[in-house]
């Protein structure tokens, strides 16, 4: 029974096995400081896991990401704190934005053979960060945006830390596990093979266009929920956390990760985080880092952390094998 | 009105060109790997920041901006030979290192050469030519020339001479080029050492006339991409054209929208070219889809 779930439902076994070991983490936290971390570090994987649907199951790749998830992240900040709505629709009009906007982006050049999606994706990134510094009035400009709420469900205030974890902890769980479904089931397997082969999918009556598309607004909506639910956890957002380079750095986690793992994700989104606290201190040049970082992969180490880990495992069954053949005769 | 229109049309034309020089870049790397090189901004932003260098130093400013680009395009060379050309039959991952390669390249500028922006001074000590009342810098007028010349050089290159033919066997038939004795990874090599040549040369004469800093390469990169895209990357050197256009609706854009979204305008364009006619504007053959 074990067997044939984890054999039948790959991705779905991983994100339980994820949600237990998060479960319990902010109990091995004493400080707040530590516990936002935690939350940013559950937002970091619904932006890796969602960037892994579109680099590794529709073979493509994005470089608005970063700027998708500062779209969310400004529409949950400007609707509540602005015009004073709830939480709820900050985070539903985050989501829609998201969904629009791959929309926009996607259904143009993902119809077109090649990397057309990869300079759109950048064209978007170029166009909503100017978009974040020009409108003042309502963004703050190159300031940002200060006093945003905090997150609340009716008269609950989620203005306690750990309070806050434990909701974006449900939000990202739930979303981990429907993402993971999706790739188990028959989507994941129609994604698998357009990529894999397109001509024969196309031939087997599947759309590469249509769920390309679907893959990549699926992603975007994904994005920008994670970035309502940063908005209200830092309750400050500016321009240049949502700049290229996020969505570079982001496109060289999943790609260590193992660019159609989802656990290789979730991985690299713990390694992300972890980092980016680290590295902080080398302010820009912490993006050498992950320049080289990208290129060393995609050049030596295809398949990242998750295809090393496979190929050590195959290598210690081999090792098994050898072994009881050679205690057998 | 009338000067006003027309000052907007040669800023607008010269401007043009090194999109369009840029976009040849972009155009001749594609057609030869079929990928999509994100370094193209970053080339432009170098050439431009090592050619003040190397003028700094003493060379004369004409000097200093060929040896720039001769450089720079020698060093991409080797760097895709010896590193990227094992990605090649992969284009998915060759976009994937070249947006690294950009990441590295802007970061490296920013520690090189500081955060404050960078310009040459005037090639011909600002000099002038009067057309009815509008100004235009000899300096402009290099800018435009540059293009011209590149667009014939490079039309020659793809037409008449075995290295042009070479590179079209390559791009048409990578199997069979092999089977014929060519060897692609020189010849990819070759285009992205050209790509870097193309853009490191616009990024030099545009060094005199605008300030470039470490961060430009990015939006360059995506209106050169623009060029290419209106052109229809077909062939090559009409990207060139695809520049003009572009350089002419941003720079005309400006009765239109507040200047602070001038450069929202390529981004428009780039989304409604690959919209409503992907094949580009200036082809006419059908259209390239799945």
């Amino acid at each position: 029974m074990r067997q044939w779930f984890a054999e039948r439902y790959p991705n779905l076994k991983t994100v339980i096995v994820f949600a237990l070991v998060c479960l319990f983490l902010p109990l091995a936290v004493t400080n707040d400081y530590y516990v936002a971390t935690l939350s940013l570090f559950l937002i970091n994987s619904l932006l890796l896991a969602s960037l892994m649907i579109i680099i590794g199951y529709a073979g493509q790749i994005s470089l608005a990401h970063g700027a998708i998830y500062g779209l969310g992240a400004y529409v949950s900040a400007i609707l509540t704190t602005r015009f004073e709505l709830p939480f709820v629709v900050g985070f539903g009009a985050a989501c829609l934005s998201g969904f629009l906007i791959s929309l926009v982006v996607g259904a143009p050049s993902l119809r077109l053979k090649g990397h057309f999606l990869a300079m759109a994706t950048l064209g978007i990134g170029e166009i909503l960060y100017v978009l974040y510094k020009e409108l003042d009035w309502l963004t703050g400009g190159v300031n940002g945006l200060i006093g945003i709420k905090p997150a609340s469900i009716g008269a609950f205030s989620f203005t306690h830390p750990l309070s806050y974890y434990y909701l974006v902890y449900v939000i990202a769980m739930q979303t981990l596990v429907l993402i993971a479904f999706l790739l188990d089931g028959k989507l994941g397997r129609a994604l698998r093979a357009v990529k894999s082969a397109e001509v024969a999918a196309l031939a087997l009556g599947l759309n590469p266009s249509y769920y390309k598309l679907l893959a990549f607004t699926f992603a975007g909506i994904i994005a920008a929920a994670a970035g309502s639910l940063y908005a209200h956890l830092d309750r400050f957002v500016s321009p240049s956390t949502f700049s290229l380079s996020l969505s570079v750095m982001l496109l060289s986690m999943v790609i260590a990760g193992g660019e159609s793992s989802l656990g290789g994700s979730l991985v690299a989104a713990a390694v992300f985080s972890f980092l980016n606290e680290y590295v902080r201190q080398f302010q820009e040049l912490s993006q050498l880092f992950f320049g080289f970082a990208l290129l060393l992969v995609v050049i030596y180490f295809r398949g990242g952390l998750a295809g090393s880990w496979r190929r050590l495992l195959m290598l210690l069954n081999h090792a098994r094998t050898e072994e009881n053949e050679g205690s057998g005769s | 009105m009338g000067e006003v229109f027309l000052q907007l049309l040669l800023s607008g034309i010269i401007l043009g060109s090194i999109y369009g020089l840029i976009g040849i870049g972009f155009s001749v790397f594609h057609s030869s790997t079929g990928a999509i090189n994100f370094a193209q901004g970053e080339f432009v932003v170098l050439g431009s920041f090592l050619a003040i260098t190397l003028a700094s130093s003493g060379l004369p400013g004409p000097a200093a901006i060929l040896l720039a680009a001769l450089l720079l395009s020698l060093a991409a060379g080797l760097v895709f030979f010896v590193f990227l050309k094992k990605l090649a039959d992969e284009p998915v991952y060759l976009v994937v290192a070249t947006v690294a390669l950009s990441l590295i390249l802007r970061t490296l500028a920013l520690y090189f050469w500081g955060r404050e922006p960078l310009g040459l001074p005037s090639l011909f000590k600002n000099k002038a030519v009067v057309l009815r009342t509008v100004l235009i810098s000899y300096d402009q007028l290099i800018v435009f020339a540059t293009g011209i010349l590149f667009y014939f050089l490079l039309l020659f290159l793809f037409r008449k001479t075995s290295t042009g033919k070479a590179i079209r066997a390559v791009v048409e038939d990578r199997e069979l080029a092999k089977t014929s004795g060519l060897n692609p990874a020189a010849y990819q090599s070759l285009t992205f050492s050209l790509a870097a040549f193309l853009g490191a040369a616009a990024g030099g004469v545009l060094s005199p006339i605008s300030m470039l800093s470490y961060h430009s390469g990015g939006l360059l990169g995506l209106k050169g991409f623009a060029a290419a895209v209106i052109s229809g990357f077909e062939k090559p050197e009409s990207a060139f054209a695809g520049g003009i256009i572009l350089g002419i609706i941003e720079s005309l854009s400006v009765f239109f929208f507040p200047s602070g979204f001038k450069d929202l305008v390529a981004v428009l364009v780039l989304l409604a070219v690959l919209t409503f006619k992907p094949e580009g504007l200036l082809m006419k053959g059908g259209r390239r889809r799945v």
